[in-house]
């Protein structure tokens, strides 16, 4: 008699991931083949030809510099988002003074902003901050209204056990505020680093009448390569994949799961 | 006195909640407040606990108050140690470890120290709200309904830990109760409340033990209720 175990049923479902992780890859590579030759063809050899004409090597590093950039905005976009719920938490006026405003700001795509960073930053010779600007702008949403809505999810009964047992002020927000909110800060990270992989090949690749801003990254390889280098594109393509995966299980799962905890029932 | 309200007056919104409140409880006395839902009970304990400030009046406390909340209000992210050292360590200090444990003892927590909330029956996250509660050693102990939302058999076990809390540590207790059964078992007083006033207040001349079969119990209780009532 066969018993299903908890352990059986777990190494069970791993490998099933690991198939659907594998056959996923070879679906949008067999995608991003298809679409490459204009429709036409999908061939295997398309494949081989990446590992003999691109350097994997080189396309991570700029893999890596994309993954910097994307953090050092995300960290920001942090930073600013905890900025906006402290005062929120010390006057609960400015939140109906500021929110409308942010409803509007979010709003607006982030091409409206290109012209006012493009001029300025190309003019100071800063392209990295013109990349940056333009990923918070993407970014920064996310994870403020994320922060803003768990706020209003922590209980009356919360607030007023904090501030019958000594912690108020600063000590409330570092003690009681941000780990209550935790959840939805790792909510709102996970959709805040969706926006920054749409808005890679815009900031690293510039393109605006006679201006033109590079940055190394895998967002500037796609653009360039797009239409011209297939293996290039397709190794871009697939390593952008690739670390989006890798990011999704080793960061976003587990602190999904480890968010849990803080959960109010 | 522990505790003094005179004349105290609040308003939500143009909405009378308290009006024309007078009410002293004398150190190491146990007064329990019974009465409707929206007769302003819980408003008038959270007045009394700090986290209300009344319109009109004044509100004189000899000590800082503890507070039992009717849903425990435990942080999900602490274990049940963490969570009754949680008065001393959000001010960067820890709590004694004798104290912690003797606390732990008492509240009949012990091996569930490691524990999170969610990991805790109802009555057991009441123990711990207790215990938070009795850590700071504070004279004045407020409880919202605290077993409102347990058991029977739950609800008796916790009337013996508080009745041998409040004897030991010669507590004032002001608690707000949603059963006058409940009310006249533990209390010195039942204050009883109607549409923002005290419409009378009733003292408990009985003895500890109290038994909720004796008729004298049982005509308090029914002298309470029709008061309640009518």
């Amino acid at each position: 008699m066969f018993r299903q175990t908890k352990y059986h049923l777990r190494k069970h479902s791993f490998s099933s991931r690991v198939f659907f992780y594998i056959l996923s890859f070879l679906i949008i590579a067999f995608l991003a083949i298809y679409l490459e030759s204009g429709f036409k063809s999908v061939s295997f050899s398309s494949i081989f030809l990446i590992f003999k004409t691109v350097s994997f090597g080189e396309v991570s590093v700029y893999a890596l510099y994309t993954f910097l950039r994307l953090c050092l905005a995300y960290f920001i976009s942090l930073f600013l988002a905890l900025f906006v719920v402290f005062v929120v938490t010390r006057n609960k006026r400015i939140e109906n003074f500021l929110v409308p405003i942010f409803d509007i700001l979010q709003s607006v795509p982030v091409l409206a902003f290109f012209p006012l960073i493009i001029v300025v930053f190309a003019r100071l010779h800063l392209p990295e901050l013109a990349a940056q600007l333009v990923l918070i702008i993407a970014m920064f949403w996310s994870v403020l209204f994320g922060a803003l809505g768990g706020l209003h999810l922590i209980p009356e009964e919360i607030f007023d056990a904090a501030k019958i047992y000594n912690a108020k002020g600063i000590r409330l927000f570092f003690k009681v505020i941000i780990p209550a909110i935790f959840p939805n800060i790792v909510t709102g990270s996970i959709l805040s680093f969706g926006e920054g992989w749409n808005v890679i090949i815009i900031s690293e690749y510039i393109n605006y009448g006679n201006i033109q801003i590079s940055l190394p990254g895998l967002g500037n390889l796609l653009s360039v390569s797009a239409g011209h280098n297939s293996s290039l594109f397709l190794a871009s393509l697939l390593i952008l994949v690739a670390l989006i995966l890798i990011i999704d299980r080793m960061v976003w799962h587990r602190l999904t799961i480890y968010s849990e905890r803080f959960k109010f029932e | 006195m522990s505790i003094t309200l005179e004349n105290v007056y609040k308003s939500f919104k143009g909405q009378e909640v308290l009006k024309d409140i007078d009410l002293e409880i004398q150190p190491s006395e146990f007064v329990c407040i019974v009465g409707e839902s929206g007769s302003g009970k819980t408003t008038l304990l959270k007045i009394v606990a700090g986290l209300l400030e009344p319109d009109k009046g004044v509100v004189q406390i000899a000590d800082q108050c503890s507070v039992v909340f009717q849903n425990s209000a435990l942080f999900p992210w602490l274990n049940v140690s963490e969570n009754i050292s949680f008065p001393f360590n959000v001010l960067g200090r820890n709590m004694p470890k004798t104290r912690l444990e003797q606390i732990i003892s008492e509240l009949g927590l012990k091996g569930l120290e490691k524990r999170y909330p969610k990991q805790l029956s109802g009555g057991q996250r009441q123990r711990v709200g207790i215990a938070r509660a009795m850590a700071l050693k504070r004279k004045i102990l407020l409880l919202d309904e605290p077993f409102s939302a347990l058991d029977v058999k739950t609800s008796e076990e916790l009337h013996s830990l508080l009745l041998g809390l409040w004897r030991t540590n010669k507590l004032t207790v002001l608690m707000v109760s949603h059963s006058i059964e409940e009310a006249v078992f533990l209390s010195d007083r039942v204050v009883i409340m109607d549409k923002g006033k005290i419409r009378r207040v009733v003292t408990i001349d009985l003895d500890r033990p109290r038994q909720k079969t004796d008729p004298i119990f049982r005509k308090y209780v029914e002298h309470i209720q029709a008061v309640v009532e009518n």
